[in-house]
This record gives structure tokens, sequence and C-alpha cells, in this order.
């Protein structure tokens, strides 16, 4: 009922730093249930490095983050995963000489998904049936497409309640991009939330319904997918090229 | 100069009169000057041996050893030729390292003036710290065992002790002596040994002396690396499927131990198992193998074992030896004992302070077994052409009842030996 | 030298139960290397300690060695978790030749701390006198419990490693630790899982080794190097490879033993190390991985 009434995650004014360096100095977005959310901005505007602390894999500056209604300050990456957010990292950062099997079953990391792996290994397989073919090879002998596949594929493993996709399409042949966004296509109507980070802006204002646009570590606009497909900003700081 | 000589305290104006009359004959280009016996109440003699690193065992009982002759004599009168001069040692500590044996060597000599020197008690430095000696001119007498020790062609140096050359030769001997008096066949022999310096060595010497035999085919020649050796069967397999009748081994007590339990284990049955000291002395051995080590041959110098059968003021040196150390009278401390007796023979014979005099003496001395009560080892002292002690002769042990018996020479013997040893389907 | 059937096949079966032996006093120090990249040399030292406290419970009348191992491996198993909280917890962020260093001193002082309590003396139990024959070729039945325990270990850990979800887990923080962290697993606790699985390896292998040879307190150098080269042979991190090349180094040594000498055959065992190192660095079995 609560979930309903409140965002499955909020951030307010969060600030990251590395060491001394400020990388992130003043993020704030929200994700409400069933919605499909996409971080905008250029190369090192502070995208990977907001999703790292909200997961918990980097300390919080200063700001607040709330996940499912709790403040999740101090809490480990394992504590957040625990507790269904699933980050699919920038680079994939698999287990290279792991099996692809492997690799999805440990996606299964809470004791409810362990508990549902066969359904979920199938439903995995159904979405990326080249996973199933590839089942018993070693993950670090895949295609740079399968790979991405595999590592979403994984994170679908540990049953989501907000799934959080760094750069699915770095480095992918555009064909291949296609068969990326038409999975998660399938995955967002299911109703799965997600949050994507995004360089290749026209697949993700295609997928999300909102977006937030991130310049040198602040949140400088936001809207729905529509508005900022035509806004001047967009266009200018980071679609200049297209 | 002036000045060194002014800040040495009153005590030591002896010591300031000889260091000028050192720094004179350097002056000179002399090696060295006659010192006036009447002026001498002490002889310092230099004791350089390990008390601490490996071979510490070593060199406690070394100086143990040259500490009781010593003590005797002082207080017995001291040496009468030099008008009842007692014997001071002057002791340093090679720390079983060979730059110390060498800068303490020296020290001695230089410093404090030692007319000869007793020691090393190991055979690394005896090698570095008698090449010092010889350098000075300083004559030395050592109790360690390496027979390469005495291939150098040193002046000085002299080694009282039984050398590993005399007891890999018994060795081999003794099991000729077994063909003759106990019918035992021997066709077919082997040499086991670890492979640093004590086991190539006797490997070595065993070769030369089984080739001197010439009847017996040497079938193998096993080295193996001590800290290495996890189990044995494997060489105890290959000389089992060469049918040998006799083992010549060298190793230290580790390895030892698990050689002679894969022995047992694959039933490798032996005319003889004989060892130029090595493993079987070692308490551990038998204190390890309990009977499994029984009929294992062991060729020493000396052994605590003997002390039965020895003169009568040779045991009473060993009995006060044991009385006063609460211990027996191990090998180094047999060899120490007798080096100690051939350094005082030597100064009883000279009428000045004077190394080179000392020297001649030490070159002359002839001491048989029973003649003078400090020299225990059998059957005297006396040197070859290479300074080894050509009198030494080792004494065949055999592990019997778990204790380490004299089976050879006849005057010193306890038992008779056992060979061939019993198959070890038949032991219990 | 004729190499009758029965010569041939002591060569064999003592080579494969040592090299098991070997397998199993290496293949802790792989687990370690293979989940937190430490090359710990003091492993040798807790299968030294092991061996002595197997030793003083044998010689005190109050165990069997067998039974003594069977405890010995629940507390050391303990005892590994409160090390990589204490001792390890900072090893992994130190640098690759501190780490060295580090573990190494830990070996020293494991070593002299036996030599201090235990002195440097030979130690080692009275075997059982109990022999399997066949054919000619006598087999202790000590030396023959010990090569089925490492078998029978290796094989329970492989199955771990690669059935169970926490072992793969353990190999998926080996092989991506930072991928690991971020997909939720407790790296950390992971490596402590492997430190005490470690070290209760280290108790078997001391348990089987007190039963089949001579120690004493610098043995524990001499296992450490044994490890080290069986690890690098059968490429650093997979831990059944190990176990595989202590084997192999087992054979090889039985067989250098039998056409050469033991100073041969280990000297022969170094070189084809350093044939490994220069030609295939990755390990004999390891496929190279593309990221
Ligand atoms: N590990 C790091 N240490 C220091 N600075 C970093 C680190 N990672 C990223 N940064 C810096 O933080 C800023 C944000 O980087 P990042 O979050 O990776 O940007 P994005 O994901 O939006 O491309 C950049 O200036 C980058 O150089
Ligand atoms: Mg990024």
């Amino acid at each position: 009922m609560s979930t309903t009434l409140s965002p499955i995650l909020s951030v307010e004014r969060l600030r990251v730093k590395y060491d001394l360096f400020e990388a992130v100095f003043d993020v704030s977005f929200e994700v409400w249930p069933g919605e499909a959310v996409c971080l905008l901005g250029s190369n090192g505007a502070g995208k990977t490095t907001s999703l790292r602390a909200i997961l918990g894999a980097l300390p919080i500056a200063g700001g607040r983050v709330c996940f499912l209604g709790d403040d999740t300050s101090g809490k480990s990456p394992g504590a957040m995963t625990m507790r269904g957010m699933i980050y699919v990292p920038e680079g994939r950062e698999l287990f290279p000489s792991l099996t692809v099997l492997e690799n999805l079953e440990l996606g299964a990391i809470t004791r409810e998904a362990r508990a549902r792996t066969r359904a979920s290994l199938e439903l995995a397989c159904e979405l990326f049936p080249i996973l199933a073919e590839r089942r018993m090879q070693l993950a670090g002998t895949l295609s740079g497409g399968q790979q991405q596949m595999l590592a979403i594929a994984r994170g679908l493993m540990g049953l989501p309640r907000l799934l959080m996709l760094d750069e699915p399409s770095l480095g992918l042949a555009p064909v291949v991009v296609e068969q990326v966004y038409a999975a998660l296509g399938r995955i967002v109507r299911s109703g799965t939330p997600i949050i994507l980070v995004e360089q290749h802006v026209h697949q993700a204002l295609e997928l999300c319904q909102r977006g937030y646009v991130l310049e040198g570590g602040r949140t400088v606009q936001q809207g729905s997918t529509a508005e900022l497909a035509g806004s001047d900003r967009l266009r200018s700081a980071y679609l200049g090229v297209n | 100069m002036e000045k060194d000589q002014h800040s040495i305290g009153q005590d030591n104006r002896r010591w300031t009169r000889r260091t000028v009359l050192k720094q004179a004959a350097a002056v000179a280009g002399a090696a060295f000057l006659p010192r006036f016996a009447s002026a001498a109440t002490e002889i310092p003699i230099g004791v350089v041996v390990g008390l601490t690193g490996a071979a510490a065992d070593y060199g406690r009982d070394a100086l143990r050893a040259f500490e009781l002759v010593a003590d005797r004599v002082n207080l017995s009168g001291g040496i009468k030729s030099l008008g009842g001069a007692k014997i001071k040692l002057l002791v340093a500590d090679h720390q079983t390292d060979l730059r110390v044996a060498s800068s303490e060597t020296e020290r001695l000599i230089t410093r404090e003036n030692v007319l000869g020197i007793l020691g090393w008690a190991a055979s690394g430095p005896a090698r570095v710290g008698s090449e010092v000696g010889e350098r000075y001119q300083v004559p030395s007498i050592d109790t360690s065992v390496d027979y390469k020790l005495t291939e150098r062609g040193l002046k000085y140096f002299y080694r009282a002790a039984i050398n590993t050359r005399q007891t890999c030769n018994r060795g081999v001997e003794f099991v000729q002596e077994m063909e003759k008096t106990q019918g035992a066949a021997v066709k077919r022999v082997a040499i086991v040994h670890e492979d640093l310096a004590y086991g190539t060595g006797a490997g070595d010497l065993f070769k030369e002396a089984i080739e001197r035999v010439g009847r017996w085919q040497l079938v193998d020649r096993v080295a193996y690396t001590a800290a290495k050796l996890t189990e044995a069967t494997g060489i105890v397999n290959k000389l089992k499927a060469q049918n040998v009748d006799v083992v010549f081994q060298a190793s230290y007590p580790a390895d030892g131990i698990l050689i002679q339990r894969a022995m047992k284990q694959l039933r490798l049955d032996l005319v003889a198992n004989v060892h130029p000291a090595g493993a079987p002395p070692n308490l551990q051995y038998v204190g390890n193998l309990k009977s499994d080590a029984n009929y294992v041959i062991t060729t020493l110098g000396w052994t605590s074992s003997m002390a039965e059968r020895l003169p009568a003021g040779a045991k009473a040196t060993v009995d006060e030896y044991t009385k006063r150390y609460k211990v027996a009278v191990q090998d180094q401390a047999g060899y120490s004992l007798s080096a100690a007796a051939a350094m005082v023979a030597a100064l009883s014979r000279i009428k000045s302070l004077d190394r080179a005099e000392l020297w001649q003496a030490i070159d002359k001395i002839d001491l048989s077994f029973g003649q003078d009560p400090n020299v225990i080892i059998p059957f005297g002292i006396k040197w070859d052409e290479k300074h080894d002690n050509a009198k030494a002769q080792a004494v065949v042990t055999q592990i019997l009842g778990q204790q380490l018996v004299v089976v050879s020479p006849k005057d010193l013997a306890l038992q008779a030996p056992v060979v061939p040893a019993p198959s070890w389907n038949k032991r219990g | 030298m004729e190499f009758s059937p029965s010569v041939i096949g002591q060569m064999l079966f003592t080579g494969a139960l040592m090299g098991s032996i070997y397998g199993a006093v290496a293949m802790g120090f792989s687990l370690i290397f293979g989940v937190a990249k430490i090359i710990n040399f003091a492993h040798a030292g807790v299968v030294l300690w092991v061996m002595y406290g197997v030793l003083v419970a044998v010689r005190s009348g109050v165990a069997h060695p067998y039974v003594a191992g069977l405890v010995a491996i629940p507390l050391c198993y303990v005892i590994g978790h409160g090390v990589q909280r204490t001792l390890m917890a900072r090893v992994s962020a130190m640098s690759d030749d501190m780490q060295i260093i580090y573990t190494f001193g830990l070996l020293l002082v494991l070593t002299y701390m036996a030599q201090f309590f235990f002195g440097p003396d030979v130690h080692f139990l009275p075997s059982s006198g109990l022999a399997v024959e066949f054919g000619g070729v006598v087999l202790q039945v000590e030396t023959i419990i010990a090569g089925a325990l490492a078998l029978g270990s290796a094989l329970a850990l492989h199955a771990f490693l690669s059935r169970t979800w926490l072992g793969k887990a353990i190999r998926a923080s080996a092989d991506n630790r930072r991928g690991a962290t971020l997909m939720g697993l407790d790296v950390v606790r992971l490596s402590r899982v492997a430190m005490a699985l470690s070290f209760a390896l280290a108790a078997l292998a001391g348990t089987i080794l007190v039963t089949v040879t001579t120690f004493y307190p610098l043995r524990g150098l001499e296992l450490a190097v044994l490890a080290f080269v069986i690890v690098v042979l059968g490429g650093m991190d997979n831990v059944f490879a190990s176990f595989v090349a202590g084997v192999l180094i087992g054979m090889f040594e039985a067989l250098g033993t039998l056409l050469f000498s033991p100073s041969i055959a280990h000297m022969a065992i170094y070189a084809m190390i350093f044939a490994v190192l220069l030609v295939r660095p990755q390990g004999l079995f390891r496929r190279r991985a593309t990221k």
C-alpha cells in the first residue's frame, strides 16, 4: 500500500567524494513503482558515481537516500542487494572464468531468489535465448553483446525491486543495442522499476517515462522523456553531435 | 702510539711490553721475536669455537674439554718447562659464521697475541680460520672432521680429530674383515648420501675406497637433498631393484630415520649398512627408530660407550668430565680433550713463549694411548705428512639392543659384531 | 638395473600417494591465492604447527593421530576465521611484495616459535607397522590412508567449489572482486570462509604428514617452497589443478629417484617450474580466460 504512495527510491541532494575530489555535488531524483527512469549526461557527469553511492559501494558525503522507505546510509552493497536493489554495472563486471550458468546462479543472491532459481533461469533464457545455448561456456569467452545480456540476466536472477542499469549499450554494435533494448522493454513492461544510465539517449528516451539530466555532478534538468526530447539544453549539451 | 700505551691500565703492563715488542718486530721485518719465559706467568692460548649458531653444540663441548685440560694443568703447577706458567685460554665465538671465524681468529692473534690456537670445532670455520693462522704463522690444532681441511698443504694447521677419510675407509675395511671372519658374501654395494658437504665428501671417499677394494661392484650412488626428503621408499626401492648387499650411507638424523624406516617397510635385507658417524650416533636416531635401528653400523672417532675399556688415566679424565659437566663425553669433547693434551705436551717442550718454537714442538708430538691421561682417542696423536692424526683409529660401533656398542677393534670392543644382519622377517 | 613390475609398481604407487599428500599441502595455499590474491607462505607454518600439535597429543597419550586430526580440522577452521579477521585483514591492501614479506615473516615466526617450544630435534611418530602387499609392492597403511584422505579432500573441495552456491561465490569473488562486491556478494565474509577452509586443509595436510614423515622446525620452510612450486605448476588459483600438480610432482620425483637420484629429481622439478613460468605463466592446466 505504502509503495503506491511513496517512491521506491528517492535521492535528495546527494554528494559523493573520492577522497578530496568531489565528483557529485547535488543530485536528486526519484523512482516510483513501475516506473522506468533514465539518468542522462555526458561522460564524467557523475552518473556511475551516483549509482554506486546509492548502492553503498561508495560512501555518501551528504544528502539522503531512501530505498523502500528506509534511509540507506551506512548500508553495504550486500545489504542493499538483499533488499532488492540490483545493480548491473558499467563494464558488466562478470565472472569471466565461471560459466554462463554459474554467473546466472550467483545472481540469485537472496534466499527467496535462490529458492526460485529454476524459474528465474527459465525466464532469463526466454529473454536471452543465446544464454541458454552458451550456458556451459566460460563467461569470458562470450561476445560483448552476449556479456551484456548475461549481466542483465544475472541482475534479473536476484528478483529486483529496483534494477539499476549502468550504460548497457556501451561498446555494442547498433544491431545488438536493438536486441538489448527489446529485452529491456519487456522488463519494463513486466513492471520492474528501472533506472537506466545511458549515453545512447534516443533509446533511453524511448524506453523510459521520465528522465533527469546530470552535468558536472549536478541534476540540471528533469521531466518526462517527451519534454526532455524537445529540450534545447539536452540537445546542445549532450546530443549536439547527433 | 705513546698515548695508546699510557691508556692501558696497570694490570696490563705485561701486555704493554708485549705490544712494544710486537711492534718492534714488525718494524724489524721479523715475523716474531722470542719472548722471555721468566717474564711470563701466563701462556695465552686462543680458543675459537662456535658457541652460537649451527655448530654451537660442538663448540660448547670443545670449550668444556679445553677448559678441563687447562684447569688440570694449572692446578698441578702449570707448565714446568716455562717456570710453572699457567695456561690462559682466550675464548672467541665464531658463531658458526665464516666471516666471524676469520675476524675472531685474527683478533686473537693480533690483539691477544695468542701463542697457538685450539679450535674450530666446525669444518667451515676451521677452513677460513686456519688460513688466518697460516698467514700469521700461528700453529693450531683443530677438532673438525672434514677430510678436505688437511688437503690444502697448510704448514701450521694440525688436526687431532679423526677425519671423514679415516671413518669412511674404516667402514669399507670393516666390511672386508667381515667377509673373512664372518663369511659374509658381498658382491654388490651402493652408496647413499645427502648432497651437502658432509654427505658428498663421504660419498667420494666411499667410492675411492670401494674402488681400491676392487672386487665389489658399486651398483649405484644415490644422492638426495636431506631437507626435501619426505619419504625414502623411492631410494630403497631402487636399492632393492639392484640387489645390493651392503649400503654405505651418509645421512643426517631426519633423513637417516626415513631411509631406515623405508628399508624395514620394503624389507631390504643387507649384509651391512655402514655409516661414517652421521645419523646413527645421534640420540634422535635410536630414539625415533627404536629397535628398527638395530644392526646399523657406524664408524666413529669417539663414543662414550668406549669409556669402560679406556686405560685407567684416560678413564679418569672421562669421569672427571662427566662429573664436572653432568653430560657424557661426546665425540667433539673426545677430540678436544686430546687436542688440548697435544697442545699441553708441546708447551712442556718449549723454553720461551715463541710461536716458532711451539710450532716445532707441536710438529714433533707423539703421544700414545695410555701415556697421557688427557689423550682419550684411540690410539694417540702423531701427525702424518698432511698433519692428520695418523694414530687416530676409527672404532666400529653397531646398534645392538638400541645401544651404540663398540664391536671393533678388539681391545675396545664390548660385543662381537652381528654381520650379516638378521633379515627383517626374522626380527621381532 | 632391471625394472621388474614390482619395482615399477612400487615407484608408481609411492609417487602417486606422496604426490597426493603434496597436493593436500598445496590446496589450501592455492585457495587463498585464488580468493584473496595473497601468497600465504604462512600456510606451511600452520601445517607445521598442526604436526607438532598432533605429535604432542599422540606422545602424551591423549589421542590417536587421526583422532587428533579430527579435532585439529574444525579447530583450525575457527582459528582461520579469526586470523582473517585480525592478522590477515590488512594484507590484501598491501602491495604484492609487502604481502610476500609479511606472510613469509609470519612463516618465520611460526618456524622459530616451533623451534623455541619444541627444540630443533627431529620428530617422527612410530608407524603401525601395518602394510599392504600385492605383487611385490609394499605400501605402508598410513601412506595409503594419507593418499586417500588427500584425494578425498581434493574431491570434496572441488565439489564444494563447483557445485555449491557458497563455493561458486568464493570462486566468483576470486575471479572479479569488484564485480562480486557490486552484485552484492559479501567478499569480506567469503574471504574469511576461504581462510578458514584453507586452515582446515592445513590441518588435514599436517595430520597426514605426521603419520608418514619426519619433521623438525625448518621443515616448514621446505613445505612452503613445495606448496609454491606445486601451485605455480598447477596455475596459481586453481585448487583442483594444484592437487593434480602435486600428484604430478610426486610421480616425477619417484620416477627421477628410480632413474637417477632424488637430488637430480628435485633439481629437475625446479627446472620444470622455471620452464612453466617462462612458457605458461598461467600454469599447466589453466585456460587463458579473455575478458
Ligand atoms: N575511482 C575514482 N577516483 C577518482 N575520481 C573518479 C573515480 N571514478 C570517477 N571519478 C571522477 O568522478 C567524476 C564522475 O565520474 P563518473 O561517475 O564515472 O561519471 P559518468 O558515469 O557520468 O561518466 C569524473 O570526473 C571522474 O573522473
Ligand atoms: Mg559511468
